[in-house]
């Protein structure tokens, strides 16, 4: 049933999914699932066992991480910012929160002529609440950790931008999509075999979304903004206690939505479930379609050594860049 | 379909500010606040600001290390793409390379130009 706003239980229904499904409350049970699947899955390539001692076969244990940060006391250097980069932090894991209310895992999502925009305008806070984050200590490492992702940024997420643009553009103009995520989503099964153009559209923008979707988490080889061992934590290097808690906060939320979104435009959403009609069956499907893109994820954030940083641009360039670019003006002119 | 239909793109991006900012509040409140309050407060150390610049975790003394933001920028891309960076700088010179602004208003314009091709 389509809602109107204006009526009070329409506010309501905001609300709750904003804190609790598919909002705060879900997103931090799934960042500790996301994170102890990933700890599983570094320990199984470096011959460990992963965590194994907090809560059953270890699943607590980034829950114990993430408290022991928050209950340490706040030590801020004189010379950096104090207030301003927790405000940052904070707006960012909101901003990727909400963007979830704009998708078919919300129960009522919200959806309208050209949502897509309200998409890309919450996605890129995440990013600008890191680089804010890095901004405000004085740390030759840390600026060099900015200026790292800055460059990162400046390229990776104009292919994150054109190469999710083009099924929101092919489900418009052949499946009356209005330029909404939702409706994009709902439909991205379709778009794979509409024509042979649609088709080739949708691979080459699948390849440049997640090329994008590499450089936009730093995920190897494209993590030279944080570069341990290199720049000390490039963008974290000074950060510790209840701050870097909430630095990762962003960083981990960025690395449920972001996989999340692209299972629902690239990876055909819901299907072979239509999820208006069986809510719980497709939440489900897309879970476990988001948790197979989340383990590659791992895998490779594992076992690829990391570009230097004028490398990772070029590499962003010559293979994300041009196949969203072809991605996209095809999906413009087809 | 069962959601909430809002087609007025300017009351959508009203709503999505609204919701993420109360969103953000919340985990500024929940995550930082309030845990600060239950034992980060209780934690007693000397002083609550590091007087001297942090590096590492080490108060830094020597002498004061700078490396500015959008030099390391500007390299990157110098080293990334070379024939691009030769044009720009051949065409007007160092200025424009360091310049952060003008960085963004390349990519302005590109976006301009999608959306002018659309014809939105």
């Amino acid at each position: 049933m389509v809602m109107e706003l204006g009526n009070i239980y329409s506010y309501l229904d905001l609300i709750i999914q904003l804190l609790v499904y598919p909002g705060l409350f879900f997103i931090v049970f799934m960042v500790i699932f996301t994170q102890w699947i990933h700890r599983k899955v570094t320990g199984r390539i470096q011959y460990r066992r992963g965590p194994s001692y907090t809560g059953p076969f270890g699943f607590l244990q980034p829950l114990a991480d993430f408290l022991k940060l928050l209950m340490k006391e706040d030590v801020v250097s004189k010379y950096s910012l104090k207030l301003l980069p927790v405000i940052a932090a904070s707006l960012g894991v909101g901003a990727l929160v909400t963007l979830l209310l704009f998708t078919p895992v919300a129960y009522k999502p919200i959806y309208g002529f050209m949502d897509v925009i309200i998409f890309f305008y919450l996605s890129v806070w995440s990013a600008l609440a890191i680089l804010f984050i890095g901004i405000g200590t004085p740390n030759p490492y840390t600026s060099l950790g900015v200026g790292r992702y800055m460059a990162l940024l400046s390229v990776s997420e104009p292919i994150f931008i054109a190469s999710f643009l083009a099924p929101v553009i092919i489900a418009s103009k052949y499946y009356n999509g209005s330029y909404s995520i939702y409706l994009t989503a709902i439909n991205s099964h379709m778009l794979w075999t509409t024509s042979v153009l649609t088709t080739l559209v949708m691979l080459f923008s699948a390849i440049a979304g997640f090329i994008a979707m590499m450089g936009v988490l730093e995920i190897k080889p494209f993590d030279f903004p944080e570069a341990e061992g290199e720049i000390y934590w490039g963008v974290f290097t000074e950060y510790g206690g209840p701050r870097l808690a909430l630095a990762f906060f962003v960083l981990f939320t960025e690395r449920i939505v972001i996989p999340l979104l692209y299972v629902l435009l690239f990876l055909g959403g819901s299907w072979p479930i239509d999820i208006t009609t069986n809510y719980v069956g497709g939440v489900i499907v897309i879970l476990i379609k988001f948790l197979i893109v989340f383990i590659i994820l791992s895998v490779i954030d594992n076992v690829m050594p990391r570009y230097r940083p004028d490398h990772g641009i070029r590499a962003l360039v010559k293979y994300g860049l041009t196949f969203a670019v072809i991605a996209l003006v095809t999906a413009l002119f087809i | 379909m069962n959601g909430i239909e809002i087609n007025d793109p300017y009351m959508l991006a009203l709503i999505a500010t609204g919701l993420f900012i109360l969103a953000g509040a919340s985990v500024y409140s929940i995550f930082y606040l309030l845990f600060k309050k239950l034992y980060g407060d209780k934690v007693r150390s000397p002083g609550k600001f590091k007087e001297e610049l942090v590096m590492c975790g080490l108060e830094y003394t020597g002498e004061e290390l700078t490396a500015p933001i959008s030099r390391v920028f500007t390299d990157i891309m110098k080293r990334a793409l070379p024939l691009m960076h030769k044009r720009i700088w051949e065409t007007g010179g160092t200025r424009i390379l360091n310049d952060w602004f003008t960085w963004m208003l390349i990519f302005l314009v590109i976006i301009l130009v999608i959306v002018f091709i659309i014809g939105w």
